[in-house]
């Protein structure tokens, strides 16, 4: 079980799970514990011998019941495989599994944030390659979404509505559009290659999303990170963020997808260092239009 | 809790049915099929499929895109 405390000076918790230190680092192929389990072959996490998706409790959770909850999302049972390679078809049902994982989660009590995300590449301390995500379920609202209620209170209104108006208006960092989403590069991203993928309508969650809207969400995803792979021809290492409304009564939220990639050109990393981390200030070396062009050129190039 | 399933999901076009006992049979959410199913040590894990399309017939194996650079 793992222990909260509050840092005092920095107003937020910090979650303490010590048994994750001991948790699988980097397996071989072979020893892949997110593979099917192969007749005759050594069990894995999935006892099934063949998949689509599946979910299941982390082993080392972060959180977990009755404080929270921690869940592994297995896009394929192909090891080699990556989100942005998943048949079309996989990817909108995997919307429909953050879909689900959201409303059940998020209806539980001890539960107040459904957080979907992505730990991509070794560079973000990716510990296993199979492709894959992860859910934690909050037992109380982190700092991100805390910082996007009170972006809502300070543009009166729903900010991620305000900003995606604001992008299609002026065009420079508009990556793709499709029916049901728009995915831009933010007038003020924070990482030389950030993109925001966002459903246009005023949607709360998945849950609230319509069917073709999630077919859209998934087809831009997709295209972003085929793009993200073609850009430095090599696989992009990137931190994708699934915000949704907290599951609390009341809470607002617009969804949308943020993604962190930490490359600032294809051999070097962006590190937070002495301004970001002890200065709270991204200091970046690109200019978000730049990148958007460069990024706009590698989605064509990778369709 | 039902305090809770109001939230945000009131126009959901597929509502959240209520958790099926473990080894129950499949349900539907959505275009998905879930089983639900308990691992040895005792921790849930669930198997999403694409339902089989109305009337039973075989459904196509996906299709991964070409691979890129990934």
């Amino acid at each position: 079980m793992s222990e909260l405390r509050f840092n005092e000076l920095r107003g937020e918790l910090v979650d303490y799970a010590i048994h994750r230190q001991e948790r699988t680092f980097l397996p071989t192929r072979e020893h892949c514990p997110l593979c099917p389990t192969r007749p005759g072959g050594e069990p894995t996490e999935i006892p099934l011998a063949a998949f689509e998706i599946v979910v299941f409790d982390n082993r080392f959770p972060a959180f977990e019941a009755p404080a929270g909850a921690a869940e592994v999302v297995v896009y394929t049972d192909d090891h080699d495989a990556s989100f942005a390679t998943l048949a079309p078809e996989r990817a909108e049902a995997l919307m429909w599994v953050w879909r689900e994982r959201y409303e059940e989660l998020g209806a539980r009590e001890d539960v107040e944030y459904v957080y979907v995300f992505e730990n991509r590449g070794v560079e973000v301390g990716v510990t296993l390659h199979h492709p894959h995500g992860q859910i934690y379920g909050y037992p109380f609202l982190p700092p991100v979404p805390a910082l996007e209620q009170s972006a809502d209170e300070r543009l009166g209104g729903c900010a991620p509505c305000s900003l995606l108006a604001a992008e299609l208006a002026d065009g420079a960092r508009v990556l793709l559009e499709n029916e049901g989403a728009v995915a831009y590069v933010p007038r003020a991203a924070r990482w030389a290659y950030e993109a925001h993928v966002v459903v246009r309508e005023h949607r709360p969650s998945l849950a609230a999303c319509e069917p073709a809207e999630l077919r859209d969400l998934a087809g831009a995803l997709q295209s972003l990170t085929r793009g993200y792979d073609a850009l430095f021809s090599r696989p992009f290492p990137y931190v994708m963020a699934v915000h949704q409304a907290p599951t609390t009564p009341g809470a607002g939220g617009h969804v949308h997808v943020e993604f962190y990639p930490p490359l600032r050109t294809a051999d070097k990393l962006k590190y937070l260092a002495g301004s970001e981390q002890g200065a709270g200030t991204f200091i970046s070396d690109t200019l978000p239009e730049e990148s958007a062009a460069a990024l706009r050129e590698a989605i064509a190039r990778a369709a | 809790m039902a305090r809770k399933r109001a939230q945000n999901a009131s126009d959901a076009p597929t509502a959240a049915a209520a958790l099926p006992a473990a080894g129950a049979e499949p349900r539907r959410y959505g275009p998905l099929s879930l089983e639900r199913m308990h691992k040895e040590d005792g921790r849930t894990l669930i198997s999403f499929a694409r339902a089989a399309p109305p009337g039973g017939e075989h459904r196509p194996p996906d299709t991964p895109r070409p691979g890129g650079a990934a």
